[in-house]
């Protein structure tokens, strides 16, 4: 008796442990995300919709782990591009005392620096473009940054756009006049 | 034994008591004179400099940028030439213009000694700070102008007459290698070579005009603007900022085999130049002016 007893135990056991899994799989499956907004306006560009790199809020580091909509190189670049806009000099180190201005500030290059890493990654790897096009895009439109350097990212972009056939889901007119003027003198 | 110390004495105090630039200086190949407060290893570089620009040969260049230089190509012949009519000498950080340079008075041409200081406060902050390039000349040259003086300058062993803003004297400091040059890089890459080269033709646009644009000053930026508040921008279209973009632009193109991050400088700082240009901007005479 008390053996038959401690079976039924075991088998309970073992019937909810299968039931917890399935149903934590179900969740799991029912909330998992599809193809992200961007990338679905990229890859069908006759859909007539335009590149939306930039209007959804930044994933957190958790999140970004989260999705399997991106594979593991651009999630890298993801994660580099965000912390690279974020050390990107802003107009108001203009305003700090003692600084020549004459000549454009030292954290323009180094800036630029790190823009030439971020052309090295995307020609090694082309599935990153559109992280790429993401990453230009949010710097291009990124006020406070300086001008020079919004440019050089516009400049950038565009010259992206342009060698991957994608120019034309890009809208353009997002970006103020002034910065497609320098951009288009680089 | 006694006669030599006397010699050695007055020798040395002959050398404290002399104030006036008396070296002779080191003319580099393409003719351009650096006087001896030029430290040796920028010394160097800069001839580097020079040579590279002699040797550039480019081709299929914008006819506007062509207009602007006023050149017929974009080779070293021409960009040498532009250059050298515009940069005479160069000189050191530690060039001391104040006891470089005298006023000769217009009645009696008596020297005296110059002291006060004639450089306008823009220059003299830059100056303050790291130096990368100042057109010495052209400032002395609107500093006698605006006084009603003709100066004298000693440099590389000679007396120049400041009659022109095509003096063309200018100082170069250790910013020009340092803050104007690709980040972990060294500084005789062909890369900073290039982009140094730039800020000579930047400052030789200082040389030029006349009447109001006299030395093509730089305007003052409105509020909205990155440099807002500050004389950091140009309203000529045909002005230094204009000069410099041009120059990046096209001498990126000579800067064969260079990595992404030497042509996102070159293109980075052509952006922070081309940024500098203020709306409704005029193109005015180049045409340097001259007392007689």
């Amino acid at each position: 008796m008390k053996k038959k007893s401690k079976k039924k135990l075991y088998s309970l056991f073992w019937v909810i442990t299968f039931m917890g899994f399935a149903l934590g799989l179900g969740w799991h499956l029912s909330n998992r995300p599809t193809l992200r907004p961007e990338a679905k306006s990229l890859e069908s560009p006759e859909s007539g919709g335009v590149v939306a790199l930039s209007e959804e809020k930044e994933p957190s580091p958790e999140e970004n782990r989260a999705l399997p909509a991106i594979s593991a190189e651009e999630l890298a670049f993801r994660e580099r591009a965000t912390e690279v806009l974020k050390d990107f000099p802003r107009k108001e180190i203009l305003k700090e005392r003692g600084r020549d201005l004459h000549q454009p500030p030292k954290e323009l290059g180094e800036a630029a620096q790190e823009l030439g890493v971020v052309e090295d990654l995307l020609e090694k790897n082309p599935s990153l473009l559109r992280e790429g096009l993401r990453f230009y895009r949010k710097c291009a439109l990124s006020e406070p940054l300086l001008t020079s350097l919004r440019a050089l990212c516009l400049h950038n972009l565009k010259e992206r756009a342009k060698k991957s056939g994608v120019e034309k889901n890009i809208r353009w007119s997002d970006f103020p006049e002034n910065l497609h003027r320098i951009a288009d003198k680089l | 034994m006694k006669n030599t110390l006397i010699v050695l004495m007055l020798s040395i105090l002959s050398l404290v008591g002399c104030q006036k630039n008396n070296s002779r200086g080191f003319s580099t190949k393409i003719g351009v004179i650096l006087d001896g407060t030029v430290p040796e290893d920028q010394r160097d570089l800069i001839d580097q400099d020079l040579m590279t620009l002699s040797q550039v040969n480019l081709s299929n260049i914008n006819s506007n940028d062509l207009q602007v230089l006023g050149i017929g190509s974009f080779s070293g012949t021409d960009l040498v030439n532009w250059l050298t009519t515009r940069v005479n000498f160069i000189v050191g950080e530690d060039f001391d213009y104040e006891e470089q340079a005298s006023i000769v008075g217009s009645l009696n041409y008596r020297p005296q000694v110059f002291q006060s200081s004639f450089l306008s406060d823009e220059l003299l902050a830059a100056n303050s700070l790291t130096t990368i390039m100042i057109n010495i000349g052209s400032a002395l040259y609107r500093y006698g102008k605006n006084n009603s003086r003709i100066l004298t300058l000693d440099v590389g062993g000679q007396t120049l007459y400041v009659k022109s803003p095509r003096i063309g004297v200018v100082q170069i400091g250790e910013g020009l290698f340092s803050t104007w040059s690709v980040r972990g890089t060294s500084k005789d890459t062909r890369a900073n070579s290039l982009i140094r080269l730039s800020v000579f033709f930047h400052e030789g646009r200082h040389s030029d005009g006349n009447g109001e644009n006299v030395t093509f000053p730089h305007a003052l930026c409105p509020d909205w603007h990155d440099y807002g508040g500050n004389y950091s921008c140009d309203n000529h279209s045909n002005g230094p900022y204009v000069v410099d973009s041009i120059m990046l632009r096209n001498l990126q193109r000579a800067c064969v085999g260079c990595s992404n991050s030497e042509i996102q400088t070159f293109k980075a700082f052509q952006a922070d130049a081309e940024s500098r240009l203020l709306p409704n901007s005029v193109y005015s005479d180049i045409r340097p002016e001259q007392i007689p």
